[in-house]
């Protein structure tokens, strides 16, 4: 249960850094997302990006322009703002940083 | 034969069957009112019935006819709104810490007013209460648990009542219990569990509902019966026991008879077996017309069959046996 708790938390705080770097490949359809999101394991309940989803583009992260879709009703299809693309870059910054203090702190371990 | 309608969904049509749109419909006035506070909230939830929409089309084609068990399988995939906006608060730990909290009052906040609204019901009952089986706490049927949910009376304590009846009565309390069951309906949508408890199926009511109540969803995504019939799992095993063992007595009764202290053991026993005898069928019978029986698991069928065949080798013992201690009555 606690295992979980912690695996948990670990996705949740990669979630909207591993959406913005799919957002900046190409404009996503939410679905896309999902089954980008479901394949590396890092959503369960696929309501959860909506919201998030909704908050980013609060945020004034991310955008999003209806399309046609080949079948059924049109689609929205979110990409980056500058202004996401700026924070992005941020971000990787921190992702750096972060993994660069994880494989210190292993490596620490490991000599010991 | 199932009543059924034209829905749509995001901007798709399909058919839909008459429980299946209720639990929908359920679902999505959950979704709104859980997001109601959101400035955005009418677009995520509107979002999400395209999204179910779409998961629709994947499984059953544009137009096609949805059940009730796909209804719940896609609401356990896109999840409780609940879950949504708790895996959505993505602050730091102590931020977390509060909404927890906040959340465990509001829950406790909730939980007071459903019990005083429970309460309020009962002092005027016949209101809008209704008889229902309850399928998220039974033991064979749901049967004993509806009654207690309807009289507001304990359940353990009511379920002793029923099994001391059935003893009393020998079984004539089952084939009321078996009526019960063909002729009562299974509470299967949130609003059908709302009447049983006598609570008004509004709108802020079921979304409460499917917002804090966690089994009904999870439940029967997995299979229903497998997980719920173990009540009566236990009892056909124990049952089945029971008569293997009586087997051994009346195999070795020759010797038996002598001691009386054993004669009572085989008068119950004796009974068991002739009651399993009928019972059986007759259950299976009453289960099949009233169309029901697809509430059973195959390993509850199975194990009935078993017991029914033990049961038949035991009351063909006793009766042989009956006509052997007849006859050495009529000897010596």
């Amino acid at each position: 249960m606690y295992v979980e708790n912690v695996k948990s938390q670990m996705r949740k705080g990669m979630l909207e850094y591993c959406i913005m770097l799919l957002l900046n490949k190409k404009p996503y359809y939410s679905s896309d997302i999902i089954d980008e999101l479901e394949r590396a394991n890092l959503i369960v309940v696929e309501g959860t990006l909506y919201p998030l989803l909704s908050r980013l583009k609060k945020e004034g992260v991310l955008d999003y322009e209806w399309q046609e879709s080949p079948s059924g009703p049109p689609r929205k299809y979110y990409r980056l703002t500058d202004e996401g693309v700026a924070l992005l870059a941020a971000l990787d910054e921190n992702w750096a940083s972060l993994a660069g203090t994880v494989d210190r702190i292993k490596a620490l371990g490991g000599a010991m | 034969m199932k009543k059924s309608f034209n829905v749509n969904l995001g901007g798709r049509i399909f058919q839909i069957d008459e429980d299946a749109y209720e639990q929908l419909n359920d679902y999505l006035v959950s979704v709104r009112t859980c997001f109601m506070n959101n400035e955005c909230g009418e677009e995520i939830a509107a979002d999400i019935e395209a999204r179910i929409g779409e998961l629709f089309v994947a499984r059953v084609g544009d137009g096609g006819i949805v059940t009730l068990a796909l209804v719940n399988e896609m609401i356990a995939r896109v999840g409780k709104p609940e879950s949504m906006v708790d895996e959505d608060e993505m602050g730091g730990d102590t931020d977390k810490e509060r909404t927890k909290k906040s959340m465990g009052e509001e829950f406790a906040e909730r939980a007071g007013e459903f019990a005083e609204k429970t309460e309020e019901y009962i002092k005027n009952m016949s209101m809008g209460k209704k008889l229902f089986r309850d399928g998220d706490n039974k033991m064979i049927a749901g049967v004993v648990s509806g009654l207690a949910l309807y009289f507001n009376i304990n359940v353990t304590l009511l379920r002793v009542i029923a099994v001391f009846l059935i003893f009393v009565t020998t079984f004539w309390a089952f084939l009321l219990y078996l009526v019960l069951w063909a002729i009562v309906p299974l509470a299967i949508t949130t609003t059908d569990k709302l009447r049983m408890q006598g609570v008004e199926p509004t709108p802020e009511n079921i979304a409460e509902r499917l917002t804090y109540e966690e089994p009904a969803i999870d439940k029967i995504v997995r299979n229903l019966k497998e997980v719920d019939n173990k009540g009566i799992t236990t009892l056909l095993i124990i049952l089945g026991c029971v008569l293997f063992l009586s087997m051994f007595i009346f195999g070795v009764n020759m010797d038996c008879y002598g001691f009386m202290g054993m004669i009572p053991v085989l008068f119950v026993v004796g009974w068991i077996g002739i009651i399993t005898a009928f019972a059986i069928p007759v259950t299976a019978i009453v289960l099949v017309v009233s169309k029901r029986w697809n509430e059973l698991s195959s390993s509850v069928i199975w194990l009935m069959l078993m017991d029914w065949v033990l049961s038949l080798v035991l009351v063909s013992r006793f009766s042989m046996n009956f006509t052997l201690l007849n006859l050495l009555n009529s000897i010596f």
